[in-house]
């Protein structure tokens, strides 16, 4: 189960892959500002009212504020914690879920792979984000809500990656070796063909964390976001009215947070694949 | 282009780097090699000896983060470092072809074999009719001894044996009258059968049609059938160069008589008597600049720290090895 | 009596495969064959691709049960092994298997610690690092330490043949497959890993069952030959005779097939050539099959197909015309 990172020359892996180490910066500058908000502002994203009106950026509220007068700074930074946690945990389950199955229909094929497809096409065959909506309106626009609905219907696509891995690595000769010494099906799977996955896996956990961020943000612009935390999709939607008064500021920084944010995850798997190519390792 | 005096092929100080941002790999060092018309020469390594790439770079089919440098490559009076690549494509689908160790791979999986060569000899003949042309693919199957033309035309690659595949790529190869085949491993996927049907095939048609052929091999027993000189390459460098008799009556590098003593034993029967020297390491620990083959040599010694030069033996025979008598 | 270490009689595999859409064509993979392998004798199954002996490696490892026929193993039915918990753990530590590709049959995530671990980790057998240094040493990777941190692209081809053997000696097996222990290597190194296994059949006192297309390779080491074409043995017998007194017109055209590495005898015996390709294994001619390729074939091989018989001692072929053949 363990990654082997031991043998990859950290100074060199970041000379050589610039996506990454953009990324890793673009990911701490980002990470620092969310678990340091509450330190780095004394003003409550949610309240409403510390100016009259929309106020532009000054040294009292660094990103100004809303028509509202909520702080545009403090919902940015506290919604670094919103888009990361959504993000987080629905990736984990994702991923999760998908290893697990992909890794049951590849391994032993037959009718529980046939089981597996059939799922899979049927949530591939319908346009996820209107499922997603779908979902959030009948169940509710709470944060976990959104999480679990998030992650129920992304993980067919990913599972359909594993199994693929799976089907290639469980032909290869080192599994029939494990086979002939005696080694359980559980074993092989999880000892055997698991960390053989895992690169690829990584890869697609980054793009999954990315994609998670966006639709949380959409799902927020459209109304369809947990209220009770800030997001930036919501204060998206709350730009499309300020922004005719030339409130450009609302729309600037939330919309900034969310494409560093994004671009940062996606270099992340960008320089993750250029790592984990075994033929790079040496 | 006939050039009446002179080699097919001369090709001197050939070198081939693989680079990329993460590796730079020296394939191939300083290899120079001639072949006069109608000769079939073998080049003979063991896996990462470079010589695919050295046949392969001879006609500039490498991809392109390998860089190739010589001092010159001439082929059948062609420049070949100089002529742009129209030229070059032209003499490669006419005057040089490849055959490889995959044929089915390299034939297109979703058009039908006799639209393949159809196709393939309209290319080099613009004035060729469609149904000449098919006329002209049931005469070359022929050729390959296949004995049920219509058939085989029908199919698709992925319906053909291994060696059915080979003889129809062999067909496309000397369909447009080549000077050079090079043939890249082109029995090592095959059974034994039918890999000595295809050497048979081989040595047939460089009669027919006058042919000569390059050999990659790995195989002692295959060169020794085709073969009238042969060049054995060791970690990109050719080491010892020869006619195919005097290479096995006289091997002069430890490590031509290392493969030759192997080849044979395991021919016969005999590995028990091998001598125990022959091993994955040797004496020398090798340094930089020593002699590629010092550190699973047994005769290796001090001098082997500097690396030795291709150097004349005998009329024929050039030897890369500081302990020539 | 001592008991076969292999007992195999009218084995059949056949595998079903889907061509098109609802058709099932059967594939006779394996075809009646019956083997005797003793305990300490190394028994070669030869045949070209298609001829079912790669499938014969899979029975005999038990991966897969035949589709009908008796396979014993020291008197003890796989049938009954393969349903028994218990059974089935002591036959896999008593058989275990060398694969063709060094490449492919060690998992590269591991180091080769990690491989040489797994059979006693599986096998709850206490081990502790001299065993496994002692593994190493004795399939020639000196000095072991130096290679157990090692990952898999680390090492050379020779060596990762050597781990497999390694990996596969650990659990003291009685019955070891071989298969096509040496084709995927260079040919200096082929040599070694030969004159390995004969030195370790001895030292382990092994039983070998070698699967291979490499005829002269098996002069070596092999006691018993064992020639499959098309899912059928054609000819069974002591290694000697059969590379001295081939009696099969296939067996001596396969054996003629060789190209000898010396350009004088290559160059003055051309190779006899056997036309033809092997037949397939879903549809196999009538009679015998190989009829097709043969030139000694009359209407008798077309239409009926030849038993084994006994040549000379323990020796059989299978061929109507053995006389016209021999001569």
């Amino acid at each position: 189960m363990r990654l082997k990172l031991s043998n990859i020359n950290i100074k060199q892996t970041l000379r050589r892959s610039r996506s990454l180490t953009l990324s890793l910066i673009l990911l701490i500058t980002i990470l620092f500002l969310g678990t340091m908000a509450s330190f780095l502002t004394d003003k409550d994203p949610l309240k409403t009212g510390y100016s009259t009106g929309l106020t532009p950026p000054n040294s009292d509220f660094l990103m100004g504020t809303d028509q509202l007068g909520r702080d545009v700074f403090s919902w940015t930074i506290y919604g670094v914690r919103t888009a990361l946690f959504v993000s987080v945990t629905s990736t984990t389950l994702t991923v999760l879920t998908a290893v697990l199955v992909g890794l049951f229909a590849g391994y032993f094929g037959g009718k529980p792979d046939q089981l597996l497809m059939r799922i899979t096409d049927f949530f591939l065959s319908i346009p996820r984000f209107i499922l997603i909506i779908f979902a959030v309106i009948i169940f509710g626009p709470t944060l976990l809500n959104i999480i679990l609905i998030l992650s129920i219907f992304s993980w067919p696509s990913i599972a359909r990656i594993v199994r693929a891995e799976v089907f290639t690595i469980k032909e290869r000769e080192y599994i029939q070796a494990s086979r002939v010494i005696g080694a359980s099906n559980i074993d092989i799977m999880f000892n055997e063909i698991l960390p053989n996955v895992i690169p690829p896996m990584l890869v697609a956990s980054a793009l999954q964390m990315s994609d998670a961020i966006l639709v949380e943000a959409a799902l927020s612009f459209l109304g369809l976001g947990d209220p009770n935390v800030p997001s930036w999709g919501r204060m998206l939607a709350i730009a499309r009215q300020a922004i005719y008064a030339g409130g450009w500021w609302t729309l600037l920084y939330p919309a900034l947070f969310i494409t560093i944010s994004v671009l940062a995850i996606n270099l992340l798997a960008d320089g993750l694949n250029d790592i984990l190519n075994p033929k790079t390792i040496r | 282009m006939e050039v009446e005096n002179g080699s097919l092929l001369d090709v001197q100080n050939l070198n081939v780097t693989y680079k990329s941002t993460i590796f730079r790999v020296d394939a191939v060092k300083d290899v120079s090699l001639t072949m006069e018309k109608g000769e079939c020469i073998a080049i003979v390594g063991e896996s990462g000896s470079g010589k695919s790439t050295l046949a392969m770079a001879v006609m500039k089919l490498l991809p392109p983060y390998a860089a190739v440098t010589a001092d010159k490559i001439m082929f059948n009076g062609v420049d070949i470092l100089k002529v742009n690549d129209k030229e070059l494509s032209k003499i490669r689908g006419k005057d040089v072809t490849v055959i490889f160790q995959d044929p089915i791979s390299y034939l297109n999986p979703i058009i039908s074999v006799g639209d393949q060569m159809v196709e393939s000899l309209s290319s080099h003949n613009d004035k060729i009719t469609k149904k000449e042309a098919y006329e002209q693919a049931i005469d070359l199957l022929k050729k390959v001894r296949i004995a049920d033309p219509e058939r085989i035309l029908k199919m698709y690659p992925f319906q053909l044996s291994g060696g059915m595949a080979q003889r129809v790529f062999i067909a496309m190869a000397v369909s447009a009258n080549p000077k050079l085949l090079i043939a890249d491993e082109p029995t090592t996927a095959l059974d034994l059968t039918i890999q000595a049907q295809i050497l048979k095939l081989l040595n047939a048609l460089r009669k027919e049609f006058n042919l000569s052929i390059m050999l990659i091999t790995h195989d002692l027993g295959l060169a020794s059938y085709i073969a009238d000189r042969i060049y054995v390459m060791f970690n990109g460098k050719v080491v010892e160069e020869d006619l195919a008799e005097g290479i096995f009556s006289k091997p002069v590098h430890p490590y031509t008589q290392m493969l030759i003593a192997s080849s044979q034993a395991i021919y016969h029967g005999r590995t028990r008597e091998l001598s125990k020297t022959i091993s994955e390491m040797g004496k020398v620990e090798k340094g930089r600049k020593a002699c590629d083959f010092a550190d699973r040599c047994d005769k290796a010694s001090e001098a082997c720290y500097t690396e030795p030069t291709l150097v004349k033996y005998n009329e024929t025979k050039k030897v890369r090895c500081w302990f020539v008598e | 009596m001592n008991e076969a270490a292999i007992f195999a009689e009218d084995v059949k595999k056949y595998y079903t495969v889907k061509v098109g859409f609802r058709k099932k064509a059967e594939i006779k993979a394996v075809d009646g064959i019956s083997l005797i392998v003793r305990e300490g004798e190394s028994h070669c199954i030869v045949g070209e691709s298609g001829s079912g002996k790669t499938t014969v490696s899979k029975l005999v490892l038990g991966l897969e049960p035949p589709t009908s026929g008796t396979l014993k193993f020291f008197g003890e039915d796989l049938k009954e092994i393969l349903v028994d918990k218990n059974k089935l753990r002591a036959f896999r530590k008593s058989v275990q298997a060398v694969f063709q590709d060094p490449y492919s049959s060690l998992n590269p995530r591991k180091t080769i610690k990690e491989i040489l671990e797994k059979p006693f980790k599986v096998h709850q057998i206490d081990y502790n690092s001299s065993i496994i240094e002692s593994l190493l040493q004795d399939v020639g990777m000196v000095p072991p330490q130096a290679f157990l941190d090692r990952y898999v692209h680390q090492i050379s081809g020779g060596q990762r043949q050597r781990v497999c053997i390694a990996r596969a000696l650990a659990l003291k097996p009685k019955i070891v497959t071989l298969d096509e222990p040496t084709a995927a290597l260079d040919v200096t190194i082929k040599a070694q890993i030969l004159n390995l296994l004969i030195d370790l059949k001895s030292k382990y006192n092994l039983t070998y069952v070698i699967i291979s297309h490499e005829l002269p390779l098996l002069k070596g080491i092999a006691d018993k030959i064992t020639v499959m074409y098309a899912g059928k043995v054609i000819e069974q017998g002591p290694a000697k005779n059969i590379f001295s007194k081939p009696h099969h017109p296939y067996t001596i055209g396969l054996l003629e097939s060789i190209p000898p590495p010396d350009p004088k005898t290559a160059k003055e015996k051309p190779l006899p050539v056997m036309e033809g390709e092997p037949p397939s294994p879903v549809n196999p001619p009538p009679g015998c099959r190989f009829h097709t390729r043969c030139p000694f074939a009359t209407d008798v091989c077309r239409k009926e197909e030849p038993k084994l018989s006994e040549v000379e001692k323990e020796h059989f072929t299978a061929c109507f015309h053995l006389r016209n053949v021999v001569q």
